[in-house]
This record gives structure tokens, C-alpha cells and sequence, in this order.
């Protein structure tokens, strides 16, 4: 659900600007530490700097939108 | 209720090798659950659950993982390398895993709906990658900073505790103390297994560590507070009070190095393993007393340890050289260890712990703390009881003889012993020095007011400081009262010219009657020559009758034959003259019988 919600998220805001990489912690589990991942599903934006975490299900648009900077905040 | 021995033994444990704290939770925490420690900042929580890890993995062979919310693992490293623990190496070995959890709160943006996996996901790769069998969440509040959702943070700290049992680790989760409450986020909701409450208090500006067992569900436990050290061996709780009574006794003796002081104590000096309190007032000669005991017992080839907290060692090995007793030998063989501390230096549960470890380390066979006294100070008598109680237990337990001094005050009368009463209900030799004051001078003396299981004497002996060391001697105890010092010279002195005074006289009287008797015998010497000369005398008379007789009866006979006569049957005798001859000797038989009892 979060993934749906961040496409959509994505193709309406940041069309064509955008590179999501999914990772499975499951299967990755190393990946965690490394990321300093604690709760799921984190949304992280690794560029620009500095890095953004955003969690949740990206259910409230405004709040990722917000997260990501994409949207100055007002 | 506490449950019983039986339940006691199925519940396992992981002994976390911190010296007391597997002592007081007997046996170390429930294996396999979680524990939580809690307390305010700077009490320690986060070295106590790293030493768990650490002695885990070093001797148990039980690998640990750290989850680190506040420090970084170079932090912790260096933190505890001062402790003498090489974490990167642990690291190294795979024996240890420290993850840094990094929460900064302005980095998370919260949207909808999360939970925690990504921890349970990353301490289950930790668990796995090195077999960890404990694990501690070092300080997992720090959660609650960083999320704001606490319905969602609840429900997955309640999984999390799950989770931890379900793998089977024995895991520490830490958090800081709130107000009224064990923790600040009610952690303890979610841990029933072991509560420890870690503390940090400061009274009468000495601070002190204690520990605390709230809660162990399953297991019995010490309940009290318990002072804990931080050292350079890491955390040592001091369980002392988890000391009963019922330490081995001895009925082996140890001389007390004075010999008359031996005699008075039933012949052969303390009991070993006992208490002996040596209290007085200024100068009696107190830290003498103990000086020959230690002398005594370095002779014997025994470790002393001396608690010195008024003077140093250097002026103590001084004094008692001016009194013959060279202690420096003895420090150099290392037989012979001074303490030496201010009381105001550490609380006394510091002290009490510095003193366990000392014991633990030195060994000795003798310990005596030179004066008890100034621990009074630090205190209020109760406290002192206590620790006392606790030192003394402990060094029972270890068999060790142990002399206190006391120094009372110097006001006189009975009310000098009643302040040390307290403390005396401890020991079991009580021995008192006081000053006794007669004709202008003072001079000591020693008395026993108790030994427990000994017949001791009642004397009161007079107690010299000589060149030679201490020396006891009677007193004199006569219609004056007790004589001490030249009173008690005087009075030997005059005791001794009476005493010649009574031979001389009687020697006079024996030399009269010897001359007396010599009269007597001379009277009866001679009263027995006077009856010696009357016998002869009347023996002589008797001789010169019978032969009269005879010439007589010779004669009537010639007369008969000159007158042609009969001749009678009896030799011509008449019976009558034969009776008077026989009158005559008996009566010079009871003479010589008289002469004999005259004699």
C-alpha cells in the first residue's frame, strides 16, 4: 500500500525525476543496520542530501510531500 | 509470595559474572527473559548491561548483541576500555555485536500507518550472525523521543518482549527512571520477569551506588539495597547482607601476642574467626594492643591486614617501634598490608565494599581496623551497626580474626561503656583499657567485659608499655581499693617490710621455744641419772639382804645341826620372810616404770 502510494505520489509530483529501489529487509537484512532502519515501511530519500526518512504508509500525501521537500514548506 | 527452594532450582539462569549481583539474584538473571534496569541518568544501567554481555561472552561463551540507542560503539568502547575490556576485540571474535541505533527525530517524517520490524529484523540478524544468547537494549526508551505514534511504539514494544522470549535470549532492556514511576514510559508494564532499580544517591555529600532486585518473579532474592562499586574491574555489588548467620565456627585459639593477656583469656588467646573489640580511652594503648596481635600473627607466618583510618602507616610503624614491635619487616615480606583511609573519604557502604574486595584480594587471616570509631562519624550509630554487622559477618564467613579499636570518651564513670554497647553486642571478645587515676598519676588498665565461650579472668591487670612491648601485672587489690603505678609500688613495698617484719619475729619465736626444749630435755636427763643412782642404790640394798639371809638361814641351819634339830621341808625358810622379798621387788618394778614416763 505504501509503495501504490508513493507511486502516485511520485508520477504526480515528481514525474520522470524520480529512481525507487525497493529493498525486502527480510532478504537484506543487513541492509537495516546500514540504513539505520528501525521502523517499516521507511521511505528514504537519499539525494538530495541530507538524507530524509519518511514512515508510514504514505497514506497523507501532504505529509510525504512535505517529507520530501518537494513542497517548500509554507 | 516468594516461591520456594524447589521452583527455585527449575528456573533457569544466565549468570551475568558481575562479582554479588549472581550472589544476591542467586544464580544471575532468568535465562531466557528479559530484565529490565532502570534508574536516572549516571547510575550505571548502561555498564551494568554491557558488563553482562561482556562477562557472557568472555566466561560463559555466550555471545551477546548490544542495541545502542543513545551511544555509538566507539563510545562504548572506549567508555569501558578503562574497565579493562577490549570491546573491538569481542567484536573481532564475534562475540559481540553493537548496533547503533541512530533516531534523529527531525530526519522522520511520520505518515499513516508503521511498525517496528526494521528492529526486530536487524537484532534478529544480529542474534543470528553470531549465535548471540544475550542481547540489551541500551536505553530502548529512546524510541519514545523519536516517534510520536505511542499507540503503535505500545503495541510493538509488546511484541518485542514477545519476540525476545520466543528466540530465547536473556536480554537487559534499560530505561531511564521517571517521576514516581520505575521508568519514564511504564516499561515495566511489559517486563514481569526481573525489575533491577539502579540508584545514585548523595548524603551527607558522599555518594553512593546501590542496586536494588524489585521484582524476580519465579526466584527468590535478596530485597534490599545494595551498595555496588565502579571500578577498575568493572561493577562489584557488595551483597553483604545476604549473610547469615551461620558461618563455620572454630575451636582453634590465636594468641593475642601478649602472653599474660593469653593466660587471662582461658590460657590461649582469642578464638579464631572471632571479633574482638579493644575500646578505651585516649592513649590506653589500643593500637598497641593491636600492634602485638599483628606482630604475633607475622611471626606465625599470617596475613594481617590493618585498616588504618587515623594514622598513617609510616607514624603507626614509628610508634610501635618506641615500644620494641617493628612492623616494617613484616610489610616488606608482605605478610603485614595497611590500609590506610579517612573515614570521610567514601561512605561507609564504600568503605564496606573497598574492604571486601581488599579482604578478597589479600587474604588475610587477621584484620583489624584501628579505630572503629571514626566510622561513627560518617553515621548515625544504626548505620554503623549495620555496616559493622555486615564487615563482621563477611569475615567470619572467611574465618578471619578480626580487632576493632574504640575510642571512647574520656568523661569517666559507667557511662564510657554504655555508648559502645551498640557496637559490643557484635564481637565476642570485648577487651577495655582505662585509665585509673589514684594518688596524682594515671596508669592503664585491662579488663576482659566479655569473651564469649572462654573462661576468662575478672582481674583487672595493670597494663605497662614498656621498651619491650606491652606488659601486664597484677594489681593490687586490698581494704585501700585497686592500686595501680607507684601506689601499687608503695604499697608492695610496705607489704614487703611487713612481711620481713613477721619472719623476723617469728624466727625470735622459734628460737625461744628451741630453748625451752633444750631446758626440758636437760631436766629430764637429769631427773633420770637421780633415778638411775636410787636404783642402784636400793638394787645394792637388796643384794646385801639376800646375802644377810643367806648367812642367816646358813647359820640356823648350823645351829640346827649343832642342836641336833629336825630339818624342815623348805631348806629350814619360814614362809613369812619369803612374802617380804617378794613385796620388795615389786615395788622396784612400778619405780622404774614411773622413771620411764618421767623421762
Amino acid at each position: 500500500m505504501a509503495l501504490a502510494n508513493l507511486k502516485k505520489i511520485c508520477q504526480e509530483h515528481l514525474a520522470e525525476k524520480y529512481n525507487i529501489e525497493i529493498i525486502d529487509l527480510v532478504r537484506n537484512p543487513q541492509l537495516a543496520r546500514k540504513d539505520q532502519i528501525l521502523a517499516i515501511p521507511t521511505l528514504v530519500r537519499n539525494l538530495p542530501q541530507p538524507i530524509k526518512k519518511i514512515i508510514g504508509d504514505l497514506s497523507n500525501t501532504e505529509k510525504v510531500l512535505l517529507g520530501l521537500e518537494v513542497r517548500p514548506r509554507s | 509470595m516468594k516461591s520456594t527452594k524447589g521452583n527455585n532450582r527449575t528456573l533457569p539462569k544466565s549468570p551475568t559474572g558481575i562479582q554479588g549481583l549472581d550472589e544476591i539474584t542467586f544464580g544471575g538473571l532468568p535465562r531466557g527473559r528479559t530484565t529490565l534496569v532502570c534508574g536516572s541518568a549516571g547510575c550505571g544501567k548502561t555498564l551494568l548491561s554491557l558488563e553482562f554481555l561482556i562477562r557472557g561472552a568472555l566466561q560463559y561463551n555466550e555471545p551477546g548483541v548490544l542495541i545502542a540507542f543513545e551511544e555509538t560503539a566507539e563510545e562504548l568502547a572506549k567508555n569501558v576500555a578503562s574497565l579493562g575490556f577490549d570491546l573491538d576485540n569481542l567484536i573481532k571474535r564475534k562475540k559481540l555485536i553493537i548496533d547503533y541505533v541512530h533516531l534523529e527525530r527531525s530526519e522522520i517524517q511520520e505518515t499513516g500507518e508503521y511498525d517496528l520490524e526494521g528492529l526486530f529484523v536487524r537484532l534478529g540478524y544480529a542474534i543470528d550472525s553470531i549465535g548471540a544468547k544475550r542481547v540489551v537494549l541500551d536505553t530502548l526508551e529512546a524510541i519514545f523521543s523519536s516517534f510520536s505514534n505511542t499507540f503503535i511504539l505500545r503495541n510493538e514494544l509488546r511484541r518485542l518482549f514477545r519476540w525476545l522470549k520466543d528466540r530465547r535470549v536473556t536480554s537487559i532492556v534499560t530505561g531511564e527512571r521517571g517521576d514516581g514511576t520505575l521508568t519514564r514510559h511504564g516499561l515495566e508494564e511489559y517486563v514481569s520477569d526481573c525489575v533491577i532499580l539502579v540508584d545514585h544517591r548523595t548524603i551527607n555529600q558522599i555518594s553512593t551506588r546501590r542496586l536494588r532486585i524489585i521484582k524476580y518473579r519465579g526466584s527468590i532474592h535478596g530485597t534490599n539495597e545494595y551498595p555496588f562499586l565502579i571500578d577498575n574491574d568493572g561493577i562489584s555489588v557488595l551483597p553483604a547482607t545476604s549473610i547469615g548467620l551461620n558461618h563455620e565456627v572454630t575451636n582453634r585459639r590465636v594468641s593475642s601476642g601478649i602472653e599474660r593477656l593469653d593466660t587471662m583469656l582461658g590460657g590461649k588467646g582469642y578464638y579464631r574467626g572471632s571479633s574482638i573489640l579493644v575500646s578505651g580511652t585516649a592513649g590506653t594503648g589500643k593500637s598497641t594492643l593491636a600492634a602485638h596481635f599483628v606482630d604475633a600473627a607475622c611471626r606465625r607466618r599470617e596475613r594481617c591486614l590493618y585498616v588504618a583510618s587515623e594514622e598513617s602507616p609510616q607514624q603507626i610503624a614509628r610508634n610501635m617501634r618506641s615500644i620494641g614491635i617493628d612492623l616494617e619487616p613484616w610489610v616488606q615480606k608482605g605478610l603485614l598490608s595497611f590500609h590506610a583511609v579517612r573515614a570521610g573519604f567514601y561512605s561507609l557502604e564504600m568503605h564496606l565494599a573497598i574492604l571486601h574486595k581488599l579482604v578478597n584480594h589479600f587474604k588475610p587471616q587477621i584484620f583489624v581496623m584501628d579505630p572503629v570509631t571514626t566510622f561513627t562519624s560518617e553515621g548515625d550509630e544504626l548505620e554503623v551497626k549495620a555496616m559493622l554487622t555486615r564487615l563482621i559477618d563477611f569475615l567470619k564467613m572467611k574465618q578471619i580474626t578480626a580487632m576493632f579499636t574504640s575510642l571512647t570518651s574520656t568523661a569517666q564513670g559507667s557511662g564510657l561503656e554504655q555508648t559502645e554497647v551498640g557496637i559490643s553486642s557484635l564481637m565476642d571478645s570485648w577487651l577495655f583499657l582505662r585509665d585509673i587515676e589514684i594518688g596524682g598519676e594515671r596508669n592503664r588498665g585491662l579488663y576482659i567485659l566479655k569473651s564469649r565461650g572462654t573462661a576468662h579472668s575478672n582481674q583487672i591487670r595493670e597494663f605497662l608499655l614498656t621498651d619491650q612491648g606491652v606488659d601486664l601485672v597484677d594489681v593490687y587489690i586490698g581494704p585501700g581499693g585497686v592500686l595501680t603505678g607507684t601506689a601499687r609500688k608503695t604499697q608492695e613495698a610496705q607489704e614487703k617490710a611487713e612481711f620481713v617484719k613477721r619472719e623476723q619475729e617469728a624466727s625470735s619465736t622459734r628460737r625461744t621455744l628451741e630453748v625451752k626444749r633444750k631446758n626440758l630435755e636437760a631436766r629430764i636427763a637429769e631427773l633420770r641419772a637421780e633415778f638411775e643412782n636410787e636404783k642402784r642404790e636400793i638394787e645394792k640394798g637388796l643384794v646385801e639382804d639376800e646375802q644377810r639371809e643367806q648367812i642367816l638361814a646358813q647359820d640356823r641351819k648350823n645351829m640346827a645341826r649343832f642342836r641336833r634339830a629336825d630339818v624342815t621341808s623348805n631348806g629350814g625358810r619360814p614362809a613369812h620372810e619369803n612374802f617380804e622379798s617378794k613385796k620388795t621387788k615389786r615395788r622396784l618394778g612400778s619405780a622404774a616404770l614411773r622413771g620411764g614416763t618421767n623421762a
